[in-house]
């Protein structure tokens, strides 16, 4: 049984990779990338948010300036370490929050290239521009015709007016750096700014410790997007193999030749082979694409920051291993759900119209992933994370986040042992589909619960 | 007696559908049979049920000594009603495959395959892939198929379909040739002539059930040979002259013209009558029964039987 097997295999990954399908099962990620970049091309523009326009600090006695300028500075470092500390987590390093930075600490981490490389690119620019003739005046000419700028601040002895051009976006961003920068300066008119600095650095370190549950763990910011991440791949991986399942099956149907295999090796064995095949052949897939495209990826990583790419719990070969067993499982669980719906379909459009609703269950089982994955914890979680449909992505979307490991070779093993269940449910109906005689199956005779015989 | 395949009351019911109701089946080793029936008899269920492709809902078969069919898979060549070849394999592929699946190595299998194609004048073609054979030629690659692993039980689903007279012609030397090496032959047809001409034995079904088992001149001998007699002037004591009961056909055309079952005394006797009359005899003639009437008889009182309400 396992050379017949294999001998099928051979022939459906050979016949697979050798078509002209299997090459634009291929290209699809080029195709679908291509795609991306045309339609952000072509509707990028349109779409995305205008530019931020700079400031014109009108200041006739030019001592505000440069206060609005740091305060803006200090602003963009804050934003850049908080940021970073998202995404490394409430560890030592980042312990302090962003709020409770000093100017000092923040002037110090302005230097450094990782927090530089985290700030935000669109912020305002405060631009002190030349006094000509009434302040406020200059700063209505500032705002006229086309011009770089989209406010104006204008300095008087006694407060500050901020005139914008129509709406702008940054405004009450604006009104609070103003404000801070006149605090500040004032601070510093009265001689207080260093023991306003001292207290601010005298801040004591608050340190978290977290009781109970561990759960909660994988709420840290990284984490939920990481597993959203590999349960969407997984499900996009899926969702494409399972096309490939059903029209090899529909071939296979419309060539006749099946009876010739029924007929020389057991029906299991046939279905066995072409699981195999398929799960090579999108080995086979994933390996080229990440030949072509992991080492974009990889430079591409490369350049960020680190810790901007949350790290998983265990480590990236641990989850890597978990995604190729889920993936596995997910494989067999739905690639012998579709391979029997393939087996009961002559045309491409049977095929359509039998696996519309395995499609949108599909749908609604990622939806429900991804939602459960968002709000871990209770009933709903544990449920979707043990429903056999749905454990696959759920739980390499819990690796992704989590560190148990036991709970996974748990799952693992309780899905295997569906997708046994399901293949044996499957070959049943293949074995009817295949030769198309008579009535189909009922679900008792499926489940070998009472015989076909009337 | 060694029997290559033996099935005992045989049944399978599809929904509401009896497809088989009941067939016994005995093919001697080394024989070539014959397993005729009309369409919608049961014969591709039964066959399919043989081969163990489906299984029996009552009864019981026995293939090459065992009833476990595919364990001896390696051992049987099947031509399946349906034809078909993965469009896309060369010939020697094809071949190859199906020897794979039969066991054989696929280095093996292009051995045969080759040596195949060579012998049945295909061997031009052995690269070429099966898209570009015409239906006659691809269906004369896929009966090689069944002969690759140089099986002892070969089971062919109407194998003279549509093949043209001179292939036709050929499968029967092949599967004679294929019965000289020692294989048992057991092949479906709705052309009696293939029947008449090459089996050993028939099984002939009706509505599922099996309806006659045995050679073919016992096949005939289900219906009498008839009496064709001509003459110059009329007969109007011909019913005396045969025995009580017997029924006489005129026969349309120019001349008298009469025919009727043969005597069971002979024809002797009845020919003495008629020139002791002075009849005129023209012409006369005995005309032995065809397998076809004979067939036409046994599936047409298998149709009687099966509606009556003890055979339903």
């Amino acid at each position: 049984m396992i050379r017949a097997t294999l001998t099928i295999a051979r022939r459906d990954i050979m016949a697979t990779i050798l078509s002209r399908g299997f090459l634009v099962w291929l290209a699809m990620p080029v195709i679908g990338l291509a795609f991306a970049v045309f339609a952000s091309l072509v509707g990028g523009p349109r779409d995305a948010a205008p530019p931020p326009q700079a400031v014109a600090v009108v200041d006739p006695a030019g001592d505000f300036a440069p206060w609005v300028q740091a305060a803006a500075a200090r602003e963009q470092t804050r934003n850049a370490y908080d940021r970073l500390r998202a995404a490394h987590g409430d560890t030592a390093a980042f312990a302090r929050p962003a709020a409770l930075l000093s100017d000092t600490q923040l002037d110090a981490l302005a230097k450094r290239a990782d927090v530089a490389a985290m700030a935000p690119r669109r912020a305002p620019a405060f631009v002190q521009v030349i006094i000509h003739g009434d302040p406020e005046e200059q700063a209505r000419r500032l705002l006229t015709g086309k011009s770089r700028f989209g406010a104006a601040l204008v300095v008087k002895p006694d407060g500050l007016m901020l005139l914008t051009r129509g709406k702008v976006q940054d405004a009450e961003r604006i009104r609070t750096l103003a404000g801070l920068a006149w605090m500040r300066r004032t601070l510093a008119a009265e001689g207080l700014s260093d023991r306003m600095e001292a207290m601010r650095a005298a801040q004591p370190d608050i340190t978290l410790a977290v009781l109970g549950d561990p759960a909660p763990q994988a709420q840290r910011r990284g984490a939920p997007i990481l597993a959203t991440g590999a349960a969407t791949v997984l499900f996009a991986l899926i969702s494409l193999l399972a096309g490939a399942l059903l029209s090899n099956m529909v071939e296979e149907k419309s060539n006749k030749i099946i009876e010739v295999l029924v007929a020389a090796v057991p029906v299991p064995a046939i279905y066995a082979g072409k699981l195999i095949a398929m799960l090579a052949v999108s080995l086979i897939g994933v390996t080229v694409w990440g030949l072509l495209f992991g080492g974009g990826l990889m430079l591409a990583a490369a350049q960020l920051p680190a810790g901007l790419i949350p790290m998983p719990p265990r480590g990236w070969p641990e989850l890597l291993v978990l995604g190729v067993a889920y993936f596995t499982c997910a494989y067999l669980i739905y690639g012998a759900i579709y391979l029997g719906i393939g087996s009961l379909c002559s045309t491409i459009r049977e095929v359509q119209t039998l696996s519309m609703p395995v499609t949108i269950l599909q749908m609604v089982i990622l939806i429900s992933t991804l939602g459960a994955l968002a709000n871990p914890g209770g009933l709903w979680f544990q449920i979707v994370s043990w429903f056999p449909l749905s454990a696959p992505y759920m739980m390499l979307g819990r690796a992704a986040a989590d560190t148990g490991l036991g709970i996974h070779l748990a799952s693992i093993a309780w899905q295997l042992a569906f997708a046994a269940l399901v293949i044996a449910l499957a070959a049943r109906l293949f074995r009817y589909g295949v030769l198309r005689s008579g009535s189909p199956p009922s679900l008792r005779q499926l489940a070998g619960l009472k015989p076909k015989a009337a | 007696m060694n029997y290559a395949i033996e099935a005992e009351n045989l049944s399978k019911r599809f929904g509401d559908k009896q497809a088989v109701a009941g067939v016994d089946l005995r093919v001697p080793a080394g024989a070539i049979y014959g397993f005729l029936g009309q369409n919608g008899a049961g014969k591709t269920t039964t066959l399919r049920m043989l081969l163990g492709i489906l299984e029996p809902d009552g009864g019981h078969r026995r293939l090459l000594g065992t009833d476990r069919p595919l364990s001896v898979a390696a051992r049987v060549g099947y031509l399946p009603e349906e034809r078909g070849l993965y469009p896309a394999m060369t010939a020697r592929e094809a071949i190859a495959y199906v020897g794979a699946l039969r066991g054989m190595s696929l280095a093996e299998g292009r051995t045969r395959a080759d040596e195949l194609l060579a012998a049945n004048g295909l061997g031009g073609e052995a690269t070429a892939r099966i898209r570009t054979f015409s239906k006659g030629m691809a269906q004369k690659v896929q009966l090689l198929a069944t002969f690759v692993n140089r099986p002892d039980l070969i089971v062919l689903d109407e194998p003279f379909s549509g093949l043209d007279p001179v292939n036709q012609q050929d499968l029967e030397a092949m599967i004679h040739a294929e019965r000289a090496r020692g294989a048992t032959i057991l092949f479906s047809t709705h052309v009696m002539a293939h029947a008449e001409r090459m089996c050993d034995g028939l099984v002939i079904i009706a509505h599922g059930r099996t309806r006659f088992s045995g050679s073919v001149g016992a096949a005939r001998a289900h219906l009498p040979s008839r009496v064709v007699l001509v003459t110059d002037r009329p007969l109007s004591n011909l019913h005396a002259m045969l025995p009580p009961g017997s029924t006489v056909d005129i026969l349309p055309g120019p001349g008298n013209a009469y025919r009727f079952p043969l005597p069971p005394g002979g024809i002797e006797p009845l020919l003495a009558c008629l020139i002791e009359t002075g009849s005129g005899i023209r012409d006369m003639h005995i005309e032995r029964p065809t397998l076809h009437d004979a067939f036409v008889t046994i599936v047409g009182d298998g149709a009687l039987r099966a509606e009556t309400p003890e055979a339903a």
